[in-house]
């Protein structure tokens, strides 16, 4: 009646045994954890903890099992403009490689830029973004830099016409 | 054979009518058991609004050249990651079988602590030594003290003994004039004999005057006492004087 | 972009072997002083031999002075037997011997970070740096892994400042603030200087000597735990001729021919010479013959060498007890009496010109007895207060 399917059971389906379909597992235990970011602030202030969160399949009542904390993630700059990260270096190797976790992409950019994995996709995508944001920004001063200089200019000439002329 | 499969179709027949009855019976009471009035002024859930159900959220269109670059960079990454995971599975296992891993590390632990607790054990031990040695040297000091003073007050308890006996040997010797049992009768006939009397007032010079005279033996009723026997002046000769002088020439 | 992980796991585990000439040698110190091991030099058993007779053992007047703690403690009285003293005055002194022991002598870290990957396309991508801080359970503060990701792209080392706040913000310790203090900072540094708080800076920073030389205030941290490393830092820059002056202004003869010896015992290419068997007094002649160029440096030493007379003898008395004693009297113990309490020595000091002082409980021989009287009864407030009733009145 009951099949094995990886490491878990899944009940053949029999009209007696409908109430039996959630079946309990031990979360921590079941599936493909996911590693992400836990949002763990307060007003106004945002604070992540890098945790290990149960297999997504059991639904997102299970997010609030956090199997383990491996790190933080401080978003606002300290007074040295620094964001601060910290993380399990040695744990996350074990969730990764032994536990074939599933990644969010937060996490994965954040430990592309600390350098364990490779640069994300995204964080080139933004570095790019910016540097044209930037780019666009300085050009925008330029010009302006530039039209007020002629408006200047120009109200001198009038103003030397007027001058030269006071009628 | 044929009359029995009846009888078994009839009877699976009877049986599939007997459970529709039992279950149409048991859905209407359970429909009954599920209708409650809802609790006041607690609107039953309502389905989301118009405006929230048809909003469609129109997520602004990534750039072409982001999306070209993204395809081939995800692609690298992705296979990157892949093996990065290898890697780490591999280094894990590696460590585990090197002696590096989780169990090595708790055996170390494990071997660390009985260490140390055989440290603390050998250190108490030697501590226990050194302290034996000290207490036995101070029960030794403690019982010599106390010997000691047990000596001084036996010898005290020995004087005291003998003085007491001396005093005890003094007195049998005061004693031989004492009152006992044998001489009682003669004792108290001497008594009556020779009476000693202590009414007496006495003066600077020790004389001593007996006022009304001492009698030995009571005759007749004795006196009511009359006047104010205290107003009777010393030496005016009535009564009786003994003079202590002469008392101490007679000694 | 797997070659960064093994300098990643490298990382752990660099060393900081490759050492230059010591920090602690001034450049202008004449004497080669390529190959001197300034740490192992300090820890050598006659060195610290040296170094712990000549920091003296002040006990009332340094060690256990008065200071400024975060705990409050009250003084505690006692009374005891001669030998019950003598047993405390010994336990306190090796408790003394306890908090004199010396600072240690070590070199600064290592300023150089390393490069580990240089992203250029990673340009621009936050305004601010990320800092990575391995907190794996088994790394010790010393070789943890403290990454920078700078806003340019490029991914190095934290340097000793940023790993040392990070192991500070993430492995909080008692008396070791992320931030450093203030006090370090212009302002209240030179302030503190100045009000002779050498030994409180010392106390926060144990990198801090120059100051002292110049200004000669030898007296400030004489008898304290830094004694002997600045000691220590003088001899080993050549420049002790002005500690000498300071211990022969003090008549302290063998503390002079001491330093000498240090001096010798640290720097061995020395030209002075100390035979095996030489008097104290012997070693410090020998220094001054010997180094006639220091002849106006250390004219205190002269004096007590030639004539026997000490600096605060020739000098008024008051003031070499009042710089021995930092400049500071203790008016704590000072006594207050039915005397001096109204006075400008009592509790008001110059403000009892404006105010009056009065005193509700008089002393034992007061002046005024009536008072004495009145409170002869155990009452409190106001039924001590109350009309005193006479007993003619009652009668009445």
């Amino acid at each position: 009646m009951k099949k094995m399917v990886g490491d878990f059971f899944i009940p053949a389906y029999e009209p007696n045994w409908v109430f039996e379909m959630r079946k309990l597992v031990i979360p921590k235990y079941y599936g493909r954890p996911s590693i992400g970011l836990a949002l763990f602030g307060c007003t106004n202030r945002p604070f992540y903890h890098v945790c290990v969160f149960p297999d997504r399949a059991l639904g997102r009542r299970f997010e609030g099992n956090i199997l383990e904390q491996v790190g933080t993630f401080d978003p606002l700059p300290n007074q040295k403009n620094e964001k601060l990260v910290a993380l399990n270096f040695g744990r996350l190797k074990y969730w990764i490689g032994e536990r074939n976790a599933h990644i969010s992409v937060p996490v994965l950019e954040l430990l592309g830029l600390s350098g364990l994995f490779p640069i994300h996709p995204k964080s080139f995508i933004r570095a790019k973004d910016n540097r044209a944001l930037i780019e666009d920004q300085q050009l925008k001063a330029v010009a302006e830099a530039a039209e007020a200089e002629k408006l200047a200019q120009e109200e001198t000439a009038s103003g030397a016409t007027s001058t030269s002329h006071p009628q | 054979m044929l009359s029995c499969r009846i009888s078994t179709s009839s009877t699976a027949r009877c049986l599939l009518l007997a459970t529709s009855q039992f279950n149409s019976a048991d859905g209407i009471q359970k429909r009954q058991m599920g209708r409650r009035q809802p609790k006041q002024g607690k609107p039953p859930i309502l389905p989301p609004s118009k405006k929230v159900l048809y909003h469609v959220v129109h997520a602004p269109w990534q750039k072409p050249e982001d999306v070209e670059e993204l395809l081939w960079r995800r692609h690298a990454y992705n296979n990157a990651v892949l093996s990065i995971r290898e890697v780490f599975r591999a280094e894990l296992a590696q460590n585990a079988s090197h002696g590096q891993g989780i169990e090595a590390m708790k055996e170390a632990e494990a071997v660390e602590l009985d260490d140390l607790i055989a440290e603390n054990q050998k250190r108490n031990e030697e501590k226990r030594a050194v302290r034996e040695a000290r207490e036995d040297e101070m029960t030794k000091e403690t019982k010599r003290v106390i010997l000691d003073e047990i000596q001084v007050e036996l010898e005290k308890r020995n004087e005291e003994k003998k003085m007491a006996e001396e005093e005890v040997r003094r007195v049998i010797e005061r004693s031989d004039g004492f009152v006992d049992r044998q001489n009682l009768e003669t004792k108290i006939l001497e008594a009556l004999e020779k009476p000693t009397i202590y009414d007496f007032a006495i003066d600077r010079a020790g004389n001593k005057y007996f006022v009304p005279e001492p009698v030995k033996y009571q005759e007749g009723t004795p006196t009511r006492q009359k006047g104010r026997l205290y107003d009777q002046t010393l030496g005016t000769n009535h009564g009786y004087v003994e003079e202590a002088a002469k008392k101490e020439q007679s000694l | 972009m797997l070659k960064l992980k093994p300098k990643i796991l490298a990382l752990s585990r660099v060393p900081s072997e490759i050492k230059f000439a010591s920090h602690w040698i001034k450049a202008s110190s004449n004497a080669t002083s390529d190959n001197i091991d300034v740490e192992k030099l300090f820890v050598e058993k006659d060195v610290q031999n040296l170094l712990t007779d000549l920091t003296e053992i002040d006990l009332e007047h340094k060690v256990f002075r008065p200071r400024r703690t975060s705990i409050q403690q009250r003084s505690h009285f006692a009374l005891m037997t001669e030998e019950r003293l003598e047993k405390t005055r010994e336990r306190m002194r090796e408790e003394a011997r306890r908090f004199l022991q010396f600072v240690p002598v070590k070199e600064p870290r290592e300023e150089s970070v390393q490069i580990l990957a240089n992203d250029v396309e990673l340009k621009d991508f936050d305004t601010s740096k990320f800092v990575f801080t391995d907190i794996t359970f088994d790394a010790t503060d010393q070789d943890r892994t403290v990454v920078v990701r700078q806003p340019d792209g490029t991914l190095r080392t934290a340097n000793p400042e940023e790993h040392d706040r990070m192991n500070r913000t993430y492995y909080q310790k008692p008396n070791r603030p992320v931030n450093p203090p203030p006090i370090f900072s212009d302002p209240h540094l030179k302030n503190s200087l100045d009000k002779n708080d050498h030994e409180f800076v010392l106390d926060w920073a144990c990198w801090f000597m120059s100051q002292m030389i110049q200004h000669t205030k030898f007296h400030v941290i004489t008898s304290t735990r830094h004694f002997g490393p600045f000691t220590f830092y003088l001899a080993l820059n050549d420049n002790i001729p002005k500690l000498l002056n300071y211990f022969g202004g003090l008549g302290r003869l063998s503390d002079c021919a001491n330093l000498v010896r240090l001096q010798k015992a640290v720097r061995p290419d020395w030209r002075v010479t100390i035979a095996q068997g030489d008097t104290d007094e012997k070693i410090v002649k020998d220094f001054v013959k010997q180094n006639a160029r220091f002849r106006d440096q250390i004219i205190d030493l002269l004096a007590f060498i030639n004539t026997g007379k000490l600096k605060s003898e020739q000098e008024q008395k008051q003031v070499g007890i009042r710089e021995r004693f930092g400049g500071r009297v203790d008016k704590r113990k000072a006594r207050i009496t039915s005397a001096n309490v109204r006075g400008v020595d009592g509790p008001l000091g110059n403000l009892s010109k404006e105010y009056s002082v009065k005193v509700v409980k008089s002393e034992g021989s007061g002046e005024d007895e009536d008072s004495e009287k009145r409170d002869f009864g155990r009452g409190k407030g106001r039924w001590r207060s109350r009309e005193q009733k006479k007993d003619d009145e009652n009668k009445e």
